[in-house]
């Protein structure tokens, strides 16, 4: 999730266009990208991962130019021949084997501006780059360094330079460890040779996707720019360039190519996509002209003739004849759409075992039982430890946030325990159950767990005892027509001698007793607990409702 | 201690069947039986009894009166009855045959006239109204301002209401309710919806990954050759990733983070037309916060048929939002990897004079549906919960709903 801040009134003066709040709260919204917030003069979007075109300023500019009516038509993108070259060393090819690069000329760039750079590089970085695994931009004062460049891998001890950010020669294993950015270096570190980019005179510019050379460093006096980008996926890089390039020919830049091994980038051309009208329609629920399509696919800044759309060189996102249509749907305005519900046959059937839980819920409803919800998610303290029990097989987290959270409950009883724990200053009775799924893993299941439903309750007051829960099962029991019986259970869970395994029709389906003192103390209780958890699927079973 | 039956206080008041009959056939002589039966109340009993004493005959089909009876025996008895519950051997044998006296047991009687001691009687008990004695007895006089201690019906939950109210309005609507397992393959819960491998939504800090169990199986058949082939390539009309495509990134187990792998392993199993939907628990790895759970249920749903469109979509939205009580939807241009058109529909609150955003929804990408098999346009949504009631029952914190499960505020919740 991306979230760029815009300086209000250099949009203004990048769209030409007086924007009220109120036009950049709603309005803008529509043109797809969430309103997060007004600041310091500045506004907030989360930018959509589709549009990275609109992580920097200019290119936010550009789209709302064309949503405001102030441009519209397929944007052309001129680029100038250099002879500039990038070489690429196959020593690269193992660690991060992908080059593209270009150069901005004629630039006059203010703080604002600058500002911008830096924020879609960042930004760039964070989520097409995938943190900069994917992608790294590094951008350089071309006037400091001398063409052509090479691109390649070297041992980290063996070059050393001053990083932005520091006035101290380092080698590139040290700037992994002693460099702010240092810890970029992961990326690239399981290999024996790092990639740099150094000129003709061998001076580096960058340590890519780490940190770049003080020697480039780009200021408000830099006219001329070199911009590299490195990365794992040649797509992604041929596009971040893109965004980059186009964004800067927004502020008045000329972009000149770059021949990387003999291609020259940056490829500007538009992409020519072959899109059906009656497509188009038919998925809309519309039913445009070719004149109206025309006319809707030139105001977002797309060509379009003869049956072809002309999609602009930043519009990375176009996979798709479906992800044109999508921009017709926004240029048309969602909020333009009749909405109308269509004669779809079908049948509303309930799933297995819905019917089921819900009888089950009103009869426990009926015995004057609260239904709670307790979370699937718990841990292993809470679902053995307190209860007194043994460790199960459980289906177990590999990366929770907190232990708190790092199990998938197998029973619901601790859960309502836990309840039970929060409301002791609340009135009893306290008579609470739950109707859940819990995870039990199974080695012949597809995913190696499976649900299960169960049902849990408990009964917690000044005196309880095992009768006025076991009477509770039994009645359930009858209601559903199955034969109960109680065979005698011993666990450190329940009291001695006052628990019950309950089995339906021959099958064991779960338990009912008083809960243990020591139970009771784990879980900082001061009243006597009996409980009972059944399995539903037993109780459904020859309902066929499983 | 004997006490009136019913139909001893009845007798005593009106008469005994018998001695009625007779002051009616002293005038009358003779009556026919139907007539009898219809005029005069309990006929057949006093009829038995003239019978067994011998003053009346019945001859084709009419009563008679043969000679005076020489008195009443029973009725006397009856009027014989004390306040004080004596009666004796001679006159209990009488009454009790015909059953217009009950037998009141000496304990009950005991401790009825052990109640009545006291000054000012509290409850009216079974003692006193089996014995009568509550006529002695004066009874305290309550303040009935005063309600007493509060009491609660057990209740369904909150949520439970809201999802069986979402599963009518779905059911009548003529979809099906489906489900699936909340271990998932990342398979189904991401590759079989076009997102890449390398997708942020799949990192760590958005995903529970599981330490066990520890592999998924995939699904057996084409399918997964497909799901690889457009990620990599696409299929002509797609241009795909443009990437290599693992299996073992596919099979890992994760916690499903949204309903729409159960859309996904429907859409891999149905043909068209199709109107399915979900409300289940989905799990995401975040920090939580009042508004934020690792764990909140989502309701899916898909349409898969020939013509549906776009304008379908919003069609479906408004009408399900209506149905629950939303008039005020507005649509706003949303992104999901898995849709295209994406959209954000929100809800109009005026508890808060605010729009809220409800989840998402879009046309699945034919990236995402080709593989299954499928090549119509498929409708999708997948919405939030809890953020319904937490606005309608006013519930600043979505915590207690699970976390807390604040007993008084499920108990007390208004309708």
């Amino acid at each position: 999730m991306a979230v760029v801040s815009f300086d209000i009134e250099e949009l203004e003066e990048l769209t030409g266009k007086k924007l009220k709040k109120k036009v950049l709260k709603n309005k803008v919204t529509m043109m797809g990208c969430d309103f997060e917030g007004f600041e310091n003069g500045e506004v907030s979007y989360e930018v959509f991962p589709d549009r990275p075109d609109m992580l920097s300023a200019e290119g936010f500019a550009r789209a709302l130019r064309y949503f405001l009516g102030k441009d519209e038509g397929l944007r052309v993108y001129e680029t100038e021949e250099s002879d500039i070259e990038v070489e690429k060393e196959k020593s690269v090819d193992s660690v991060r084997p992908y080059i593209s690069a270009a150069v901005i000329s004629n630039l006059d760039l203010d703080e604002s501006a600058l500002t911008s750079l830096m924020q879609v590089q960042e930004k760039i970085h964070k989520t097409l780059g995938r943190e900069r695994t994917k992608v790294a931009i590094g951008i350089h004062d071309m006037d400091r360094v001398e063409a052509p460049f090479t691109y390649k891998g070297v041992k980290p001890e063996d070059v050393e330079f001053t990083p932005l950010q520091s006035d101290e020669k380092m080698n590139l294993r040290e700037i992994g460890k002693k460099h702010p950015k240092g810890n970029y270096v992961r990326i690239i570190e399981g290999n024996k040779k790092w990639p740099i980019i150094v000129d003709k005179n061998n001076r580096i510019l960058s340590f890519p996707p780490v940190i770049n050379g003080k020697l480039t460093e780009v200021t408000e006096n830099t006219k001329n720019i070199f911009i590299d980008v490195t990365g794992t996926d040649q797509k992604a890089v041929d596009q971040a360039l893109n965004i980059v390039v186009t964004s800067l020919a927004e502020r008045g830049g000329k972009i000149k190519t770059v021949s990387v091994d003999g291609v020259d980038k940056p490829d500007l051309d538009p992409k020519e996509m072959e899109v059906d009208l009656d497509y188009v329609n038919s998925l809309l629920g519309l039913d445009l002209s070719e004149k109206n399509f025309t006319e809707l696919i030139r105001s977002v800044g797309f060509g379009y003739s003869d049956g072809e759309v002309k999609v602009p060189a930043y519009r990375t996102d176009v996979m798709h004849p479906i992800d044109i249509v999508e921009d017709v749907a926004i240029s048309y305005g969602y909020e333009n759409f009749e909405a109308v519900v269509p004669d779809v046959p079908g049948i509303g059937i309930p799933r297995k075992g819905e019917e089921l839980a819900g009888k089950l819920r009103e009869i426990m409803i009926g015995f004057g039982f609260q239904e709670v919800r307790s979370t699937v998610l718990t841990n292993k303290n809470k679902q053995f430890g307190r209860m007194e029990m043994d460790e199960e097989d459980v289906a177990e987290m590999e990366n929770p946030l907190t232990e708190e959270y790092s199990i998938c409950r197998k029973y619901i009883l601790p859960g309502l325990m836990e309840v039970l724990g929060q409301n002791k200053h609340r009135s009893y009775p306290q008579k609470i159950f739950e109707i859940g799924d819990v995870i039990v893993t199974d080695g012949k299941t597809e995913t190696g767990a499976k649900n299960k439903r169960k049902i849990a309750g408990l009964l917690c007051d000044e005196r309880v005892n095992y009768v006025d829960m076991a009477s509770v099962v039994d009645a359930l029991m009858k209601i559903f027509d199955h034969g109960l019986e109680l065979r005698k259970y011993d666990s450190s869970m329940y009291m001695d001698g006052r628990a019950g395994q309950i089995i339906i029709d021959g099958e064991p389906a779960g338990f009912v007793g008083e809960i243990h003192p020591e139970v009771l103390e784990n879980w900082e209780l001061e009243k006597p607990v009996v409980a009972f958890e059944i399995d539903v699927e037993v109780i459904g079973k020859e309902r066929n409702q499983f | 201690m004997y006490k009136l039956t019913e139909e001893g206080k009845k007798y005593l008041e009106e008469g005994i069947p018998e001695k009625r009959l007779f002051e009616l056939l002293e005038e009358a002589k003779e009556v026919d039986v139907d007539e009898l039966s219809r005029d005069m109340e309990n006929s057949s009993i006093a009829i038995n009894w003239a019978l067994k004493g011998g003053w009346i005959e019945v001859d084709e089909g009419r009563v008679r009166l043969v000679e005076e009876p020489d008195g009443f025996s029973t009725q006397e008895a009856l009027e014989r009855v004390g306040s004080d519950g004596k009666v004796s051997d001679e006159d209990r044998k009488i009454l009790l045959d015909r059953n217009l006296i009950k037998e009141i047991r000496e304990d009950v009687v005991k401790q009825a006239k052990k109640q009545l001691k006291q000054d000012k009687i509290s409850n009216l008990t079974p003692e006193l109204i089996k014995t009568g004695l509550w006529r002695r007895a004066e009874f305290k006089e309550y303040d009935t301002s005063k309600t007493g201690k509060a009491v609660y019906p057990g209740r369904k939950h909150i949520l439970t209401n809201y999802v069986d109210k979402i599963r009518d309005v779905f059911l009548e609507m003529g979809f099906e309710e489906a489900g699936g397992p909340y271990v998932e393959s990342s398979f189904w819960n991401m590759d079989a919806l076009f997102i890449p491998q390398d997708h942020p939504a799949r990192e760590m800090q958005d995903t529970f990954y599981m330490k066990s169990p520890k592999k998924t199986k995939l699904p057996k058949g084409g399918l997964v050759k497909s799901v690889k082939g457009m990620h990599e390539e696409g299929d002509g009309e797609a241009e795909g990733w443009g990437y290599s495509w693992m299996e073992d990134v596919a099979k890992k187990p994760v916690l499903r983070t949204h309903t729409t792998a159960v859309s996904a392993r429907k859409l891999a199993e149905i043909e068209p037309p199709a109107k399915i939907f979900s409300i289940d628990r989905v799990f995401r790895n975040e920090t939580m916060d009042y508004s934020h759970l690792p764990e909140f249920m989502q309701v899916e749903g898909i349409v898969v048929d020939e013509d549906v469109s776009f304008s379908n979509l919003l069609g479906y939205l408004k009408e399900f939002y209506k149905k629950l009580g939303f008039e005020k939807i507005r649509f706003r241009p949303g992104y999901f990897p898995y849709t295209e058109m994406s959209v954000e529909p929100e809800i109009y609150f005026e508890e808060r004079d605010e729009w809220l955003e409800m989840g998402g929804a879009g046309i699945f990408r034919p990236e995402v549906t080709r593989p299954m098999g499928i090549d119509v346009p498929v409708l999708a949504w997948g919405l939030g919960l809890e953020r319904l009631p937490m606005i309608k029952e006013d519930i600043d914190d979505i915590r207690n709903f699970y976390y807390e499960n604040n007993l008084k505020m499920l108990k007390e919740a208004r309708i």
